[in-house]
């Protein structure tokens, strides 16, 4: 199961994603990102602090759309991830691209 | 080897791993994994079952099924998966780099490199017309109980005593190989095993320790085993090697049988 909020602070979109996020629901992640890159937003908070579990599916979403925004000048910023989670990022790399901020609020006014 | 396993049959589709996933999580747990284990456990399963489904079936299969199994060692905890795709190693599947940038890098492809990092040994065989992947997750508080050495005791011209202490397990197996090998073929074919100080041996550590007793063996010589701890005297009985190896109760007992 996963449930995704989206709403917006200042012109950037923020993400809230709370389950777990898997190769059943990945596509979920994926849709929500998109979606809100379609809305004409390149400014994106993911928050992931109702997430225990995320696996390469959720990876491979996450970079897809991290792509498409870098392209557009924008980021996708992480707030509030999990150290499991976090760990899953940090094996293939993904630390040293994604930037991480211990609140949304942070996260939001790092842009 | 023939070992009691606790398994579970799934069908080739993404919504049933999950289940497995749950399944070994609570054998996991029973057998002590700590949280962050669990998890590595856990993704380790989600990986490689999406990898069957995905590369191996080429797509979600109702029709055929993906077979998981859990074994606890003294130290270890071990998961065994297995399917009837073509035969395919994931571990020859080329690493990506994880210190690439965003603009080189593909979105996917980090299921294995993850499986990998995260689990102590993974090994791949393809045996009985199916894939088999063993992956192994070491214990927390067991693994490091006692750094692990080997050492060989002064020739007595009749027979060597070898001495491993800590746990037989990757780390040492090698060396332990290398060196009951150089003592056979150097006519030192008479071994004693002194396996009073070891808590734990891996499945590659008996492998090794029956290559030896065979290389010994083979020379009209032999390798015996002394003093093991009450754990690994059921370890070895479990598996049916009381029957390959003579066993001593104590050190004494097996000097006085290559004396008399």
């Amino acid at each position: 199961m996963l449930d995704i909020h989206i709403s917006d602070t200042n012109r950037v979109a923020v993400v809230e994603a709370q389950g777990r996020i898997d190769s059943n629901t990945a596509h979920e992640l994926g849709s929500a990102l998109n979606q809100v890159i379609d809305d004409g937003y390149n400014k994106i908070v993911l928050d992931l602090a109702g997430v225990d579990y995320m696996s390469s599916a959720g990876l491979r979403e996450l970079v897809a759309a991290l792509k498409k925004v870098q392209n557009m000048q924008g980021d996708i910023r992480i707030s509030r991830v999990t150290e499991r989670v976090y760990e899953v990022m940090e094996i293939p790399g993904l630390h040293q691209v994604l930037r991480f901020f211990d609140s949304q609020a942070e996260a939001v006014n790092s842009f | 080897m023939t070992v009691q396993k606790a398994h579970i049959q799934i069908h080739a589709r993404r919504e049933e791993i999950p289940t497995a996933c749950d399944f070994v999580l609570k054998l996991a747990a029973e057998a002590g994994m700590d949280e962050k284990g669990l998890y590595h456990c856990q993704l380790a399963v989600d990986e490689v079952c999406n990898n069957i489904i995905e590369h191996g079936y080429g797509g979600e299969r109702p029709d055929q099924v993906i077979d998981v199994a859990c074994l606890q060692e003294p130290a270890a905890f071990l998961i065994e998966i297995v399917d009837d795709s073509p035969p395919f190693d994931l571990l020859k599947h080329p690493a990506p780099d994880p210190l690439a940038e965003l603009k080189h890098r593909s979105p996917g492809g980090w299921g294995v490199y993850i499986v990998r990092t995260v689990m102590d040994e993974v090994r791949y065989e393809y045996r009985d017309g199916r894939n088999h992947l063993v992956m192994t997750k070491y214990l927390p508080n067991t693994h490091q109980r006692s750094a692990p050495s080997v050492t060989v005791s002064a020739t007595t011209g009749k027979f060597n005593v070898v001495t491993p202490a800590g746990q037989i397990d990757s780390a040492i197996t090698d060396q332990m190989a290398r060196l009951l090998a150089a003592s056979i073929d150097a006519g030192h074919k008479h071994l004693v095993l002194d396996m009073t100080r070891v808590d734990y041996i891996s499945g590659k550590g008996l492998k090794m320790l029956v290559a030896a007793w065979k290389r010994a063996q083979d020379v009209h010589g032999d390798l015996v085993l002394a003093g093991l701890q009450p754990g690994m005297r059921e370890v070895f009985s479990t598996l049916g090697f009381d029957l390959i190896f003579t066993i001593y109760d104590t050190l004494d007992e097996a000097t006085m049988h290559y004396k008399s």
